[in-house]
């Protein structure tokens, strides 16, 4: 069974081009447009990496990431926080430090994103 | 006693040798006769003998006492006792022979003794004895004396001296009469102690004394003024000074001669060393010992120094005047009640001339202290406080000032006023604010366009995968991914240029309200997607007016762009209500347009000022480009315009441009 990852970003465009990345490297891939839909999405399963993004409405990408820190079943669930917002792993505190996270900077090339995400599935 | 002539002094008679041999032969002639009238013709005839020898020897006695030789008369001896001075009378040997009562009283009865031994316990004569120079030449002689009286006292005697002669001629004796002068010597001693004194005090006094006469001549000096005029006593007071000729118009000397009071005055004068002197001069009158005015004492105290001082200090104060009034700031002095007791004229001109107004009143408005005062501050700890405020100016406009407020203490340390100098920040301020915003809009327009990026290098992904897998789903996904994004780059590269230069505006007279119709219908398919209503509200007669058509769509869109953001990004759990955003449009009484776009979004936290510009920064708005507020300051600053906003939390925000009508009369 394919390892799944959760795309969260309220951008079309980085939707787009996360999931046809993901699905071409064999990875089975969900969306969420938002902080909130993600949380509602967790409850019907656990996803083997999450995609975020920072700035979304209803429940920004740092709230979102607290909350699944914060969550038993959640917080050992790899993420990576994409944003363009410059040294945005300041904005997160310790929380940052009880799971596995990765913290990459847009623009960044597909191939660099892929091989993140390997290494934090363990591949 | 017996005198070197063989006279004798005895009870009042001058006794020699003949005439004591006369007397005896006339004492045993008499007793003969007497014996032998007797023997022969009985008592009876004897004792008429003897009666008329007794009268006719009286009478010669008489005669003797007439011829001057007698002193033995009762009311001569009165006087000589009486007399209030010591009288005694020696003979050539020095020897006391008579005395009176005051020398008795004094001396003691000392008839026989040397009169330097009564007098001064001495054992010889005194040199220049007077009473031997009366014998010699039989003269009056005086001379003082210190004498001792025979209790120990020291008296001081003046002393005459006068011949006794006899019929003759002949100096038989010399009356020494002296005069108790001891207390006018004490008090001619006291006398010369206290003008030694005067003249102490009249020479050493640290200013310059003169006394002068009528005719304005110099009488005396001190040593002060002989130092730095000369000592030239019998010189006119005005040569002196002023090297003049005449009396000086105005003298202060003669206005004290003519009524006899105190004048003074500043004067200048020049010194023998060619350097100028500034006095205070006292002209106080001196009278005599029949109380008339003689002589004036001027006395002068050198205040060069003190007048050099005075000049400096106005001249600081005049230049601190200067200062306070010139310089290009506003200052205002503060007692502890925050009462304005002084200000520049620059404060005056700009929030009036107010004093005794408390400071809240006069450029804030308020009816109380504002929180947070600096002068307070200051007057608590004594220290410099620097605040920024917001003042209202006389005409109602505000102002960005930089306020220090700064202690001006008493000579005890005690702070008894602030002095609070204001400086205007406006347009330090309003750069900040386009730097801020420059600094932002950079930051955020980076974002953009990493954002961007990613976007065009997703889209690539995308559509190399499509030709790959030839998927043209996919393909067509990409391709739309990479259009969109070149879209936003041609956007931002559009308002950056708009913003970066001098663009020439275009002018039209047109109705404003169909710009703001179509910004309305061009939001309207996003905003109903985005789940905001679109409203569009329009004063009915809006008239038309002078407007760049492209900028002014260029700002309502920016405004409308932001509002439905705001609404988009609300993460208000607990909101009901539904998003909406007005676009309005009015012209009010002075002829201005006010464009408005209100949205009901979460609004801006109330206690960030400027940072209202950074919120809207920070949010994610997906249609602009991140210059979004600074091209509608632009555009409304072209327009000769402003933007301000107001916004509450959990309300809602509203952002108004208010533009001046201009008709095609008044073009730009």
């Amino acid at each position: 069974m394919s390892k799944k990852v959760m795309i969260v970003d309220d951008e079309e465009d980085m939707r787009i081009f996360l999931e046809t990345l993901f699905k071409k490297a064999g990875y089975e891939t969900e969306v969420a447009i938002n902080g909130e839909e993600a949380m509602r999405q967790l409850e019907h399963g656990v996803p083997n990496l999450i995609t975020l993004d920072i700035l979304m409405p209803k429940k920004s990408g740092i709230s979102f990431f607290q909350a699944i820190r914060e969550d038993e079943q959640l917080k050992s669930v790899p993420v990576i926080v994409l944003s363009g917002v410059t040294r945005h792993s300041e904005f997160f505190g310790s929380e940052a430090r009880t799971g596995p996270t990765e913290f990459v900077e847009k623009p960044v090339a597909p191939d660099v994103l892929l091989s993140k995400a390997k290494e934090l599935l363990g591949e | 006693m017996r005198s070197t002539s063989g006279k004798i002094f005895m009870r009042g008679y001058v006794w020699t040798i003949a005439s004591l041999y006369r007397v005896a032969m006339v004492a045993v002639l008499t007793a003969i006769v007497l014996t032998a009238v007797a023997y022969y013709t009985g008592v009876i005839y004897t004792g008429l003998l003897a009666a008329l020898l007794l009268f006719g020897y009286g009478a010669a006695a008489y005669q003797v006492r007439n011829s001057g030789m007698a002193l033995d008369f009762p009311g001569v001896d009165r006087f000589f006792q009486r007399v209030p001075c010591y009288l005694s009378i020696q003979d050539r040997d020095l020897r006391i022979i008579r005395v009176n009562r005051l020398f008795r009283q004094d001396f003691g009865q000392r008839i026989g003794e040397h009169c330097y031994k009564v007098y001064k316990g001495a054992d010889e004569a005194c040199p220049d004895c007077p009473v031997l120079k009366t014998f010699e030449d039989g003269q009056t002689h005086t001379t003082q004396e210190s004498v001792i009286t025979k209790d120990g006292r020291k008296v001081e005697i003046i002393v005459y001296t006068t011949p006794v002669k006899d019929e003759e001629g002949v100096v038989m004796g010399v009356m020494e009469m002296s005069t108790n002068i001891t207390e006018v010597k004490q008090l001619q001693q006291e006398i010369e102690a206290k003008r030694q004194e005067y003249q102490n005090l009249f020479d050493r006094v640290p200013c310059y004394l003169s006394t002068l006469d009528r005719e304005f001549r110099i009488l005396r000096v001190n040593e002060q003024f002989r130092k730095e005029f000369g000592g030239k006593v019998g010189e006119f007071c005005h040569k002196i000074y002023y090297g003049r000729d005449t009396v000086c118009p105005d003298c202060h000397v003669a206005k004290t001669f003519e009524d006899g009071e105190i004048h003074s005055r500043e004067k200048t004068v020049t010194k023998p060393d060619g350097s100028e002197a500034r006095l205070i001069v006292y002209a106080s009158p001196i009278h005599d010992e029949k109380g008339e005015l003689s002589a004036v004492m001027e006395m002068a105290t050198d205040i060069t120094e003190i007048k050099a001082l005075q000049d400096k200090l106005q001249e600081t104060q005049a230049r601190f005047q200067q200062l306070f009034e010139g310089v290009p700031c506003y200052i205002s002095i503060q007692n502890r009640d925050l009462k304005i007791i002084d200000a520049n004229q620059r404060f005056k001109d700009h929030f009036g001339d107010r004093p005794g107004t408390p400071c809240y009143e006069v450029y804030k408005k308020r009816s109380t202290a504002c929180p947070e005062c600096p002068v307070m501050m200051t007057f608590e700890d004594g220290l410099i406080h620097t605040h920024e405020e917001k003042v209202i100016n006389s005409d109602g406009s505000s102002t960005d000032m930089l306020v220090q407020s700064s202690p001006i203490n008493d000579e005890n340390g005690d702070c008894t006023a602030v002095m609070e100098v204001s400086t205007d920040i406006g347009e330090v301020k309003h750069l900040q604010r386009e730097l801020t915003y420059m600094g932002l809009t950079v930051a955020v327009m980076a974002h953009r366009i990493k954002n961007i990026l990613m976007g065009l290098e997703g889209g690539i992904f995308v559509v190399n995968t499509g030709f790959e897998d030839g998927d043209h789903d996919t393909l067509g996904k990409g391709w739309k991914m990479i259009e969109r994004n070149v879209g936003r780059v041609s956007a931002i590269v559009k308002d950056l240029l708009y913003c970066s230069k001098e663009r020439q505006m275009s002018f039209e007279l047109l109705d404003p309200g169909t710009v703001l119709c179509n910004v309305h219908e061009l939001f309207h398919d996003r905003a109903v997607r985005d789940g905001v209503d679109l409203i569009l509200e329009l004063q009915n007669d809006l008239p038309d007016g002078q407007f760049d058509r492209d900028a002014l769509h260029s700002l309502i869109t920016n405004l409308v762009t932001n509002a439905i953001d705001a609404c988009v990004n609300d993460s208000r759990e607990n909101r009901t209500e539904q998003h909406r955003v007005i676009i309005k449009a009015n012209i009010d009484h002075r002829e201005n347009y006010r464009f408005e776009v209100s949205d009901n979004g979460p609004g801006i936290p109330g206690h960030v000022g400027e940072s209202v510009f950074d919120d809207f920064f920070s949010t994610k708005g997906r249609e602009g480009t991140g210059l979004g507020l600074l091209v509608a300051n632009k555009v409304a600053a072209e327009h000769a315009g402003t933007i301000t906003f107001e916004s509450l939390e959990n309300i809602g925000t509203t952002f108004r441009a208010v533009i001046p009508r201009k008709t095609a009369v008044d073009t730009k």
